[in-house]
């Protein structure tokens, strides 16, 4: 094997692609019937071919390809015709956008959008504002990628969130039911129309609560790309995200602490029964906090088969600890528990970190767990039902 | 973690990112330092393209943690930027952690990051300051270019962006620039201030190097050496602070991100030192178009030829300073030749001074002489030829060959090959006359053991002495051209001593070498039998020269020359296995004791790897001198008087040649050889030399006094390049 396949191979699985025995297999399958010999290209295509899954991956393995110093070559004479599956359009744009037209699903408003490139001999037409041309030095560099690789892949985040499924058969009739048409037509032996009903459909929702704005501006990209893949890719019946900084709103708690047996120990278990639930927080619809929406009228729309998820720091990104913000927070998550199926919080901060901060607080009364694959898991168990153990419930 | 008192701000606030953040983040500070400002989309295709594949993997968490540190700034609107205080050291840090296109490749991917990401579109200051600073760390000229003309559209009033944008990115332009000055220059820089300067300049200097040790990718341990040695050396207020910056990195320990391979500095300091030397000879030599021989004081063979070994040495020594293949010349090298001419020039002046140096020193008839520069000589004395010079010679000689042969070549002009054929011709027969020199100027002294000598050695060594001199004995019994030639069976007797090595010159009654070396005079010897450790460390370090790598792998012997090599090295190896033996025993001056230890070390390098207890003898021995004083000595030449009055030979490179022994030591690198006090000594000598150099002759800057403390230098920098 040549050294730049393995490094080929230990890059991508680095990069989430988990290419495996089988994979290589294939792509040997592949080259033993004549494929891919006729240049570099042509290689590279057919690995995109065997291996991408998504334009993501094909981007992923082209720039890759690129960087791991694969020898250069090309066959001049008669290409195989099965060389280049998909070489038709080795321009198209590997870093365009991700979304899926016709899926029906919302299209997401912030993962990493990228605009394709301007001409190469382009100067900086837009906004010159009267100054000097600037060339353009670096053209498109195959070995740079351009693309968001999170911890947490947009198919791994599908994958986690189809589990969150509450099936129900609902709406028109358009189903076979071929056990109960055989046995009606068993108990009565004359031929009949067939049974149908209604399809199955995930009726799930989701209500995601989404922290904005300092410490969480560094996860902003990765909590979108969360967002976005659980909208595409998480099949639910509906989803709603809404936007929120630090807190929801005062929830006037403030006083109780005073009534705190121990003034310096963060817990609150002491008044935890006497936080009032908050009805009149206060969220937005929009990432940049602009649009509000209040949490009353979202209240309204949770019902026994909404499941609310928080992914918010909870001021553990920068080792804050602060009582009010945990009465905050209880009385913004006391009005969701009264009427959605389950609520649970998601930290992108991680563990290590939650120690000593509002975090850890507020993981005592509700089922918190790193944004992170194992962590996601966790938390569709707690929304499906499963006990959660936290230590004091709401 | 704390900086020490009195630390510039940045080092304060480096060295609480050190203490309070995980490695990798300051490693994606380094990168996330290219760009004006980073938003977190930009700070994460910079991790995931630079900062996923090792040797350095940095996690996901580290972004946050950057973004949430106190080395960046929240600009507001997801925008951020790196603490502009620290920015040219992260920056320097970049390319010294992860090598000089690493900038590049973070411009490249700002550039086309900057035009794809759609929240920056309707943001032209951004945009422009972002597609500059990426231009101006891949083109600079360019970027300076494109500056000026937008200044004046800026002053004409028809641009949209204002001075104050111009001003910020000429800040930002700016840092590039600095940071692309190399760190090395900087510790260098501030190396050297510590060595001279004042008490205010020195602390300042101990300031910015514990500054410099904190840029990632620091050479650390060559740094802290360095700080060592000062506060060990110093109990002033920058001793203090040395020490208290030296407290400080060492409480970092493994947290500072220090580069692999160290003493990367100090090599490259080393290498700025011969071009700085090349300048400085080249300056005081080379006036008008005319070459000067020795200027600055009484011209000999001696000094003629190691202020030609003075360039030619390291040319031949250090790969990246050759000069004799024209179309490889370096830049820098041709940067500090400047004065004599461009790659083809340099060579041609070095064939010439070569031809004329191999010239001057013949007699009437053609034959090869080694005089020196003696004071108060009668006429018969000045003409008494010198170990030394023939030490020098054999040096220089095969320094010319290895030199001539290569270039040779590379020409095609018919004048120049005759030239060279010329040259190689000359430098041969220097060669053989010098080896044939040596050869005669071996001296073994027999004494007894109720002598002073004799008793003063069996005390100290007891009875093994005898049996280690008893096996050397036999050996002399092989040696049967030259001088030094002894009766075995007289040292067969009871109680029989011996001592062996060079004399100054020519011995008493040495007899004729026969040769088949055409043009050759063999004086008659006048120089007393007594072996003088001085003269014996030159000649051992010129016979050693002889059989290096270099020397056989471009054959550069002929077989007469392979012959004289052969009976040389028996000599030589009697003399080493003597010293190795007898040790300083009864050595008492401090520059003898000095010689002795160079020829232990010298010896214990040709035995190779074995282990005793004799580089430990040695290593003492020098570091005891380190700690003294080496006052300039007259050295008599005992047997001069017979023609006159007693000569003396002044020396005064001891600083340099003990540095180059301790160096010498140093690389025999026994891995469990940490021996601090070597260590430390050499620290101390290299500074001292620094500051000799310093402190140089008025008329001639950058050089030391002579020029046989010039050419020591050489060989001291030279060394610890090649290494």
């Amino acid at each position: 094997m040549p050294a730049f396949v393995h490094d080929l191979l230990t890059s991508l699985q680095r990069r989430g692609l988990a290419i495996g025995v089988d994979d290589c297999d294939t792509l040997r399958d592949a080259l033993a019937s004549g494929a891919g010999w006729a240049s570099q290209d042509s290689l590279r295509e057919l690995c995109v071919a065997l291996w991408a899954t998504s334009r993501e991956e094909a981007a992923i393995i082209r720039a890759v390809f690129a960087r791991v110093g694969a020898p250069e070559w090309e066959l001049a004479p008669e290409r195989q015709p099965a060389a280049d599956p998909v070489d038709a359009a080795p321009a198209a744009d590997p870093a365009a956008p991700a979304a899926r037209p016709g899926d029906g699903a919302p299209r997401e408003t912030d993962v990493l959008r990228l605009e394709p490139l301007p001409g190469p001999a382009a100067a900086d037409r837009s906004g010159g504002g009267g100054l000097p041309p600037l060339p353009l030095l670096t053209g498109r560099d195959p070995s740079l990628l351009l693309l968001p690789q999170y911890p947490v892949t947009e198919r791994q985040v599908g994958q986690i969130w189809r589990r969150l499924r509450r099936a129900r058969r609902e709406g028109p009739a358009t189903e076979l039911d071929a056990a109960a048409t055989l046995a009606r037509f068993a108990a009565t032996g004359l031929p009949a129309p067939p049974v149908l009903v209604p399809p199955r459909r995930n009726t799930a929702s989701l209500v995601l609560l989404l922290d904005r704005g300092g410490s969480m501006a560094p996860f902003h990209g990765y909590v979108d790309h969360v967002a976005g893949a659980i909208r595409r890719a998480g099949r639910l019946d509906a989803l709603l995200v809404a936007y929120f900084h630090d807190t929801a709103g005062d929830a006037g708690a403030a006083g109780l602490l005073d009534e705190l047996p121990d003034p310096f120990d963060p817990a609150v278990d002491a008044v935890l029964d006497r936080v009032a639930p908050l009805h009149d927080g206060r969220l937005y619809s929009d990432a940049d906090l602009s649009v509000p929406l209040p949490y009353g009228d979202l209240l309204e729309a949770l019902t026994p088969r909404t499941a609310v998820a928080v992914i918010s720091d909870a001021g553990a990104a920068r080792g804050a600890l602060d009582p009010v913000r945990t009465l905050d927070t209880v009385a913004l998550l006391k009005a969701a528990a009264r009427r959605a199926a389950a609520v649970a919080w998601l930290n992108p901060a991680p563990p290590h970190r939650w120690a000593g901060t509002t975090a850890q607080q507020i993981a005592r009364h509700v089922p918190m767990s790193p944004l992170t694959a194992a962590g996601m898991h966790r938390t569709v168990d707690v929304l499906r039902g499963h006990p959660s153990g936290v230590e004091r419930p709401l | 973690m704390r900086a020490w008192r009195g630390s510039p701000p940045a080092a304060r606030r480096l060295v609480a990112a050190y203490g309070s953040l995980p490695p990798g983040v300051i490693d994606l500070a380094c990168h996330a330092a290219v760009p004006v400002a980073v938003d977190v989309g930009l700070l994460h295709l910079i991790r995931v393209n630079f900062l996923l594949d090792p040797p350095v993997v940095v996690p996901y968490e580290a972004e946050a943690d950057l973004l949430l540190s106190p080395l960046v700034r929240e600009l507001g609107d997801g925008l951020f930027d790196i603490d502009p205080l620290l920015r040219p050291l992260l920056l320097a840090g970049l390319s010294r952690r992860f090598g000089p296109a690493r900038p590049r490749r973070v411009a490249a991917l700002l550039e086309q990051y900057t035009m794809r990401a759609p929240a920056w579109q309707d943001r032209p200051e951004l945009r422009h300051a972002q597609r500059l600073t990426a231009v101006a760390v891949i083109d600079p000229p360019l970027a300076a270019d494109w500056l000026a003309r937008a200044e004046t559209s800026i002053a004409d009033g028809t641009a949209l962006l204002g001075k104050e944008w111009l001003v910020a990115v000429r800040r930002s332009v700016g840092d590039h620039a600095t940071a692309d000055r190399s760190p090395d220059g900087d510790v260098y820089d501030a190396f050297e201030a510590l060595v001279s300067g004042t008490v205010e300049t020195r602390t300042a200097a101990v300031h910015r190097l514990g500054e410099l040790a904190l840029v990632p990718g620091a050479d650390v341990e060559a740094i802290a050496r360095v700080l060592a040695a000062h506060a060990d050396g110093d109990d002033g207020p920058s001793g203090r602070t040395a020490r208290a910056v030296l407290d400080t990195i060492t409480g970092l320990g493994p947290a500072l991100t220090g580069v692999d391979e160290p003493s990367a500095v100090l090599e490259r300091t080393a290498r700025q030192h011969l071009l700085d030397t090349w300048r400085a000879v080249v300056a005081e030599s080379y006036v008008d178009g005319a070459w000067r021989w020795s200027p600055g004081e009484r011209r000999s063979s001696i000094s003629d030829a190691q202020q030609l070994l003075c360039l030619l040495l390291p040319a031949v020594e250090v790969p990246q300073l050759a000069l004799d293949r024209p179309d490889d010349t370096a830049t820098e090298v041709l940067e500090a030749l400047r004065g004599v001419g461009d790659s083809v020039e340099i060579p041609r002046l070095l064939v010439r001074l070569a031809a004329e140096h191999l010239r001057a020193y013949e007699s009437g008839d053609g034959m090869p002489v080694f005089t020196g520069a003696l004071e108060g000589a009668t006429d018969e004395q000045a003409a008494l030829e010198l170990t030394e010079a023939y030490a020098v010679s054999v040096r220089l000689t095969l320094a010319v060959l290895g030199f001539v042969r290569v270039y040779r070549s590379t020409v095609s002009r018919r004048d120049l090959q005759e030239q060279c054929d010329e040259v190689d011709r000359l430098a041969g027969a220097r060669l053989t006359a010098a080896m044939v020199g040596l050869l005669r100027s071996f001296a073994v002294s027999l004494f007894s053991d109720d002598s002073e000598l004799g008793s003063e050695l069996v005390r100290r060594h007891g009875p093994r002495f005898h049996d280690g001199l008893r096996s050397l004995i036999a050996n002399f019994r092989t040696m049967t051209i030259g001088s030094g030639t002894v009766d075995p069976d007289f040292l067969e007797r009871p109680g029989a001593l011996f001592d062996c090595g060079w004399s100054w010159g020519v011995v008493r009654d040495a007899p004729m070498v026969e040769t088949d070396a055409p043009m050759l005079i063999q004086q008659q010897g006048w120089a007393s039998p007594d072996p003088d450790p001085w003269s014996t460390m030159l000649a051992v370090e010129a016979i050693q020269a002889l059989y290096s790598e270099r020397t056989r792998i471009l054959g550069l012997l002929d077989e007469e020359q392979q012959r004289l090599s052969r009976a040389l090295q028996l000599r030589l190896d009697q003399t080493c296995e003597y010293w190795l033996l007898r040790g300083a025993v009864a050595v008492d001056t401090p520059g003898d004791r000095l010689a002795v230890g160079a020829v232990i070390t010298m010896a214990e390098a040709t035995r190779g790897n074995r282990v005793g207890d004799r580089p430990g003898a040695a290593a003492t021995l020098l570091t005891e001198l380190a700690e003294g004083e080496l006052p300039p000595v007259a050295y008599p030449l005992a047997g001069t008087e017979a023609l006159g009055p007693r000569l003396d030979v002044n020396r005064r490179e001891f600083a340099v040649r003990l540095l180059l022994e301790l160096d010498r030591l140093a690389r025999l690198g026994r891995p469990d050889d940490h021996d601090t006090a070597l260590v430390g000594a050499r620290d101390t000598a290299l500074a001292a030399l620094l500051m000799a150099i310093r402190a140089g002759p008025d008329d001639a800057p950058g050089r030391l006094a002579t020029w046989a403390e010039t050419f020591g230098a050489v060989e001291v920098f030279t060394g610890r390049v090649r290494r």
